[in-house]
């Protein structure tokens, strides 16, 4: 108890201070003067969520086509420019949003936020650079395909999710990325890219005011025009979902994923709680009985992952040599039922509590990592503010919300469970 | 073409950052960072008991041993070494190398002495159970045999085992699976008593700590630790072959994963600024270097197509990388081979302008966070730089010249003897190349 009071004492809020253009565009600065360094962040709303079926990887598509030439600079020039000035840029695509960042020394850091502003605008999607860019794009994709994690992730997503855009992989299908022409690509950032339907974080050696005076600068004559969301409801899963993937690998694989909540639900903490004290470090009930004791799996993982429409409660797991899955499936089983019949002990739950807050703590050393969270909750519209009170949250919950949460959603009618097994395998 | 928003005027720009290096009486090198922008230190302990001293048929040995520091010491079990740091929220890791076994670890600032003591215990008095090292061995040969399914881990693994053969880089720090299966409980207690010892190691603190009462703690933690003369390092270099040797393994994948290279500078050689600012230049600088821009900007032959050094205490290498669909395997190593051969022949000035001005800025972005800082200054010290490396980087770089960059693309490219290691489904005739001898 008193090191949970030692280390609510070192927590300590973070500032972050927000301005909205009148396009609508919004400005969020955090700052930390350790490093003389910012990092100067773009966030848009487009992502695989927001994609049309036929068009699944179109908002991947278009962060690679963003930097192939604008109408004042040419292909690759972006990069070229933030090369000189000594910084580090690149971008990413998840399923609510699409990131282009880059890491300068604080006095150049105006270099990004015009490149930006050119990028919102002006893209040419020359067709000669959409070509080769595409099939870029297409061996991306078939490293994924490669990967046999990255393969039970994607069908694990597509058997839990039957109608919700969540089932799509952001990268897309083959036949779509194949489909997709330049004048998709051109459509799509015509109709996702503009100032109310962005954020820009600058996080690190900033100064507030001088950061809004080139935010603006280089932002407010720009026309906002704020997009219409749809919500998409997954109807509820009503039965056990299974399936075999088999993929030429030495290694089987189990995965098992229930759903869950979306990141506004107040379940989402003692679903947290309980991934901790699954498999956070060596000292974790999956490490410690799975791994180390029974010898039964070589790893196993839980990932808590909560998304604004929806949230899914993931296990990876590898078997050890010589165990086969439904051996491991159903370990994995008697821990989940010991989370519903006794309750975890008062260690677990302080040193749960413990890592959630040291990991707040943690998270502040890099000043990109919190801007991309900033702009993460931005985006989902959240606001940042629940980077403080998140820690504050996870102090509260306690032995019977754990209980329970585990009862409602570690059920056996919400669950889907992958196998990844050898094409050999019988 | 090129319009340039804002005046870039090069000036160095580091920030204070002052690296100490104390020594404690017997013979254990600390280096610290104090900085106090977070409530947290970041620790590492570097001993020189990494994968190159694993005997023939041992290999692992050194890796099982940093493992099993965790699994129980003579006085504490795994359960109250691992509960002890993570219910405070703390981490800690032991880690294997080529060249250093260790650990490392992270903490919240008042949590320290429980973080450093922890760890001295670990380092002096481990247990090496004879059941712990059953277990462990068991998971390392379960996560050795699930490694084989990635292709860039069977890649990397053939391509240095064809390049170092049977130099002892060329092994994986996790060993084989065989060779994991043969280690006993005497191999490992006998490495731990040979290397880990004071005088074999250094310590690097970065964070918010005061150096003076941390070097009280580490005189109580670690004062006790008994100095051992360390046997002679086998300094045998490998053996470089006068041809191209390639190899294929074979995995039924949609693509080919190609490493091409070469032997490389180790830490400390005295051209290691000129092949590091070639190698941007060639592969190393992302989408604007020579090989990107080739193979996936012009050709959109892949995803990831780029070169690097690796280096290591007694050698290193030189590789570039590619994956790329299995059509077109043959024009993908042509190309880098192209690359390699223009790269000897000619580095233009506005190149190397470029990069100067990349690496002028780039410092202070290297080292923003504490885990960083602690991964830079123990760079700093394997490489035996001065503790003001970070102020002087910047003015080795800007004395650089052309002449000493050619110098390095001819001395570690070798276009007419690399070794090639090609994962997938392909053939030997699959890849037209002159000149190369393909070994099974």
């Amino acid at each position: 108890m008193l090191n949970l009071i030692l280390a609510i004492i070192c927590f300590q809020p973070i500032e972050v201070i927000e301005y909205e253009l009148d396009n609508g565009l919004r400005v969020l600065i955090y700052e930390d003067h350790f490093a003389p360094v910012v990092s100067a962040q773009i966030h848009y709303r487009v992502g695989s969520y927001y994609e049309p079926k036929g068009l699944t990887g179109v908002s991947h598509l278009l962060e690679h086509m963003a930097f192939k030439g604008t109408e004042k600079y040419g292909p690759r020039e972006y990069d070229r420019i933030i090369e000189e000035a000594g910084g580090y840029e690149n971008a990413y695509t998840a399923v609510d949003r699409t990131v282009y960042y880059a890491n300068l020394r604080s006095d150049r850091y105006e270099l990004a936020l015009g490149l930006e502003a050119d990028r919102m605008q002006n893209l040419k999607i020359s067709p000669e650079e959409f070509v080769p860019e595409k099939a870029v794009v297409m061996e991306e994709r078939r490293l994924r395909e490669n990967d046999p994690y990255s393969s039970l992730f994607e069908q694990l997503d597509l058997m839990s999710y039957t109608y919700h855009p969540y089932r799509n992989p952001i990268i897309g299908f083959m036949s779509d990325i194949e489909r997709t022409t330049r004048d998709d690509v051109f459509q799509w950032y015509r109709s996702h890219y503009n100032p109310a339907n962005a954020a820009i974080v600058l996080a690190g050696d900033v100064d507030p005011g001088e950061g809004l005076r080139l935010v603006k600068k280089h932002f407010s004559k720009i026309k906002g025009r704020s997009l219409e969301e749809t919500k998409y409801e997954e109807p509820p899963q009503r039965g056990e979902r299974r399936f075999v993937l088999k993929k030429h690998v030495n290694q089987p694989i189990l995965g098992i994923h229930y759903h869950t909540v979306a990141s506004d639900h107040d379940d989402m903490y003692a679903l947290d709680v309980i991934s901790m004290i699954l498999s956070s470090g060596y000292s974790s009930r999956f490490e410690q009985g799975l791994v180390r004791t029974e010898g039964i799996a070589t790893a196993a993982q839980t990932y808590h992952q909560n998304l604004k429409y929806g949230g899914g409660f993931m296990i990876l797991a590898i078997p050890q040599t010589g165990i086969d899955l439904g051996t491991l499936e159903q370990a994995i089983y008697e821990e989940i039922e010991n989370l519903k019949n006794i309750a975890v002990s008062d260690a677990e739950l302080d040193k749960a509590k413990n890592q959630a807050l040291a990991q707040a703590v943690y998270r502040r050393d890099s000043p990109q990592g919190i801007g991309f969270y900033i702009g993460q909750l931005e985006i989902a519209g959240y606001g940042w503010e629940s980077i403080n009170t998140y820690p504050v949250r996870i102090q509260e919950v306690s032995k019977e919300e754990i209980i329970e949460a585990a009862k409602k959603y570690f059920a056996q009618d919400n669950r889907t469970v992958g196998y990844l097994i050898s094409m050999e395998a019988e | 073409m090129r319009s340039v928003i804002l005046l870039i005027i090069p000036v160095f720009f580091t920030f204070a950052t002052r690296i100490e290096r104390d020594t404690l009486d017997n013979g254990l090198i600390v280096l610290t960072v104090e900085a106090h922008k977070i409530p947290v230190v970041e620790i590492k302990a570097y001993v020189r008991a990494g994968s190159v001293l694993d005997p023939v048929g041992k290999e692992g040995l050194a890796n099982l041993v940093s493992q099993m520091l965790i699994r129980g010491t003579d006085r504490s079990s795994y359960d109250e070494i691992t509960a002890s740091i993570e219910s405070v929220g703390g981490v800690l890791t032991p880690f294997t190398s080529e060249d250093f076994g260790g650990m490392s670890g992270k903490v919240l600032s008042k949590d320290l002495s429980r973080l450093t003591s922890i760890m001295a215990e670990c380092l002096q008095y481990p247990l090496f159970d004879s059941l712990e090292l059953l277990r462990l061995k068991r998971e390392t040969i379960s996560y050795i045999r699930a490694q084989s399914d990635d292709p860039f881990i069977v890649c990397e693994k053939g391509f240095r085992d064809l390049l170092f053969s049977d130099h002892p880089l060329g092994h994986f720090p996790v060993g084989l699976d065989s060779s994991v299966a043969s280690v006993l409980e005497s191999d490992v207690k006998s490495f731990h008593e040979t290397y880990y010892h004071p005088n074999n190691t250094f310590l690097v603190f970065v964070g918010d700590f005061s150096k003076d009462s941390l070097i009280t703690l580490l005189n109580e933690s670690f004062g006790k630790w008994t100095i051992s003369e360390q046997p002679g390092m086998d300094e045998q270099k490998p053996r470089a072959s006068d041809c191209s040797l390639a190899r294929i393994i074979p995995m039924d994948i949609s693509q080919a994963y190609i490493m091409l290279g070469n032997f490389g500078p180790e830490y400390g050689a005295d051209d290691w600024h000129a092949a590091r600012v070639m190698n941007y230049i060639l592969g190393g600088a992302g989408l604007t270097a020579r090989i990107a821009t080739t193979i996936r900007e012009e050709k959109g032959l892949a995803y990831i197509a780029y070169s690097y050094f690796q280096r290591f205490l007694n050698s290193g290498y030189f590789a570039a990388e590619v994956q790329t669909k299995k059509e077109m395997v043959s024009e993908t190593v042509q190309s880098l081979i192209a690359e390699i051969t223009s790269m000897r022949n000619e580095i233009h000035a506005e190149e190397i302008d470029r990069a100067k001005k990349f690496y002028t800025g780039y410092l202070p972005l290297s080292y923003d966070t504490y885990s960083e800082m602690v991964n830079i200054v123990a760079q700093i010290e394997i490489a035996g730089y001065g503790l003001d490396y970070l102020d002087q980087f910047e003015n080795y770089i800007a004395a650089l010249t052309i002449e000493d960059l050619e110098a390095a693309a001819k001395k570690y490219l070798h276009p007419d003897r690399f070794y090639l290691l090609i994962v997938g489904d392909i053939k030997p005739e699959d890849v037209k190349v002159e000149g190369i001898e393909w070994i099974r």
